[in-house]
């Protein structure tokens, strides 16, 4: 038994195929990695915002930005 | 590998390609130094960053589904046939031949080179957003220009049986059109809507020239996608293959090095055209520009970029005057586009990579004219509408398109731009104040100690 399909290497390499463990998992594989993605760009936007407002909340007063005018 | 000859070609093949993915990083590196250059001190490390994650994002959505879209749509769908289902099926993303498999090791190198072209088209747009675009928006925006406009275009136009070959006469070796113009007409959507840094005109509407905060490194960065580039042509082309494996017209038995398209060409032809393309660019540019570093370098690559889609067959002078035409196209346009438009293009990707794309196109069009645009019986033959056409769906339709719509999308829900207030006070600025002042807190306390 192997997750690779592969338990010994006495074989003819013309007839191995894949070797990654788990094969018949893609399409869960797929699915799972697709649901990754997607959560990662709704986490990133709305970490974005929260940043922005903690920014804006530290230093959006008008001294600050005036400050911030004449600094760059 | 069954045949020593059959071993040989397929390492070579491999390794050649995957010499290709290491010189084509550079690109990226290129871009983010260029970036980080040209943006102002109180927005480097935002500006690092949102390139920097074009590289996890393109990568993961080009093996869910971005290399599916090359494979399964060459004929359009609908316009030459229906969606190639039986090729598209391996190279989807749960096909076992996308993994470690031993009865396919070409397909990840092949994959990566195409990929590498993915991060460039985004990084191309990254760096006319510089300093005003939220991140999360962007990186959405970059994965449908990496992972999805671009990658169907190459379906269309530059894959030896895309519909744009077939009917068209489509000719674009090295990507003047399926990398360049639609990445920069990408951009070119994008800032219709997302409008320019705050001070970039002034009341009366006259450009101001927001200088970048470090030439030198512009410059640097320059010169790195320069030598990105050399990887980005030699993988644009097949390095050698027989005349019975294209299965076209070419009869014999000499075996040759081809384009995307399996058109005859060579390693020498594209090493001078190279050369003399970046030549020419860089030499009217510096004209125009009177001496600008930023113009001068950008003009160079312009030259590469306007030549790139006859470069496979050019004459070295040919080469070279073609890219005097791109660099001042690119400059040119740049220019009156922002005067008249008030578009604020931080970097000039719109023109170096846009215009000068688009205007590479036509110029082939007319300089290859009747020369076959591909190896089998039956296709159209390089010629100006075709060409112009081309460059129309290139810019225009895939590229400017998607770019506004998405970015209208992402205005609507007030995704796309920062805050005034953040865009004043800088997207990282404050922090490295606060650093600084700590660093100085912690001089002046050794000082007492002393």
């Amino acid at each position: 038994m192997s997750t690779t399909g592969i338990t010994s290497w006495a074989v003819d390499l013309a007839e191995v195929g894949p070797i990654y463990p788990f094969q018949g998992s893609e399409t869960l594989l797929w699915i799972m990695g697709v649901a990754f993605w997607i959560g990662w760009h709704v986490w990133s936007i709305r970490w974005e915002k929260a940043y922005q407002r903690d920014r804006i909340a530290k230093y959006g007063d008008k001294e600050t930005l005036k400050k911030s005018l004449d600094l760059h | 590998m069954d045949t020593q000859l059959n071993a040989i070609t397929t390492i070579f093949t491999e390794f050649y390609y995957w010499v290709t993915i290491p010189l084509m990083f550079l690109i990226h590196v290129g871009f983010c130094m260029y970036e980080v250059g040209a943006s102002r001190r109180r927005n480097h490390l935002h500006t690092l960053m949102k390139n920097s994650m074009i590289i996890p994002l393109v990568t993961i959505t080009f093996f869910f589904f971005g290399w599916w879209l090359y494979w399964a749509l060459p004929n359009g769908p609908f316009i030459t046939g229906g969606i190639l289902w039986e090729d598209a099926a391996a190279n989807a993303a749960n096909s076992p031949t996308m993994g470690t498999n031993l009865d396919d090791r070409i397909t990840g190198v092949f994959w990566a080179a195409f990929l590498l072209f993915s991060w460039t088209a985004a990084s191309i747009v990254s760096g006319a957003v510089i300093e005003r675009i939220n991140s999360g928006a962007f990186w959405v925006l970059a994965v449908v220009i990496g992972s999805g406009a671009w990658i169907i275009d190459a379906s269309w136009g530059w894959h030896p049986n895309g519909w744009m070959v077939q009917i068209l006469g489509y000719h674009d070796a090295y990507a003047s059109g399926v990398i360049h113009a639609i990445a920069g007409g990408f951009a070119l959507g994008v800032l219709c809507v997302l409008g320019p840094r705050l001070g970039k005109f002034a009341a009366d509407g006259t450009p101001r020239n927001i200088l970048p905060h470090n030439p030198w490194m512009v410059a640097v960065g320059l010169f790195i996608i320069y030598t990105g580039f050399w990887g980005f042509y030699v993988a644009c082309n097949i390095p050698i293959i027989s005349p019975a494996e294209i299965d076209g017209v070419i009869v014999g038995t000499t075996w040759t090095a081809t384009t995307i398209y399996l058109t005859p060409t060579s390693l020498s032809a594209i090493t001078f055209n190279f050369l003399m393309s970046l030549s020419g660019g860089m030499l009217v540019a510096f004209a125009v520009s009177k001496g600008d570093a930023f113009w001068t370098y950008s003009g160079g690559l312009a030259g590469i970029i306007c030549a790139s889609a006859g470069n496979d067959l050019y004459h070295p002078i040919q080469a070279m005057f073609v890219g005097c035409i791109g660099a001042f196209v690119a400059y040119k346009m740049h220019h009156f586009v922002e005067r008249r438009f008030k578009i604020d293009d931080a970097v000039g990707a719109v023109a170096v990579h846009g215009y000068a794309g688009f205007a590479g196109l036509v110029i082939a069009g007319f300089l290859l004219w009747g020369h076959p645009a591909g190896a089998y019986e039956g296709y159209a033959s390089i010629n100006p509408l075709g060409q112009f056409l081309g460059a129309i769906i290139m810019f225009g339709v895939l590229g400017f398109l998607p770019g506004w719509i998405v970015a209208k999308i992402l205005h609507g829900f007030g995704l796309l731009r920062i805050p005034r207030e953040i865009d004043i006070i800088g997207l990282d600025f404050q922090d490295m104040q606060m650093e600084r002042a700590a660093e100085r807190e912690v001089r002046e306390a050794k000082q007492n100690l002393v």
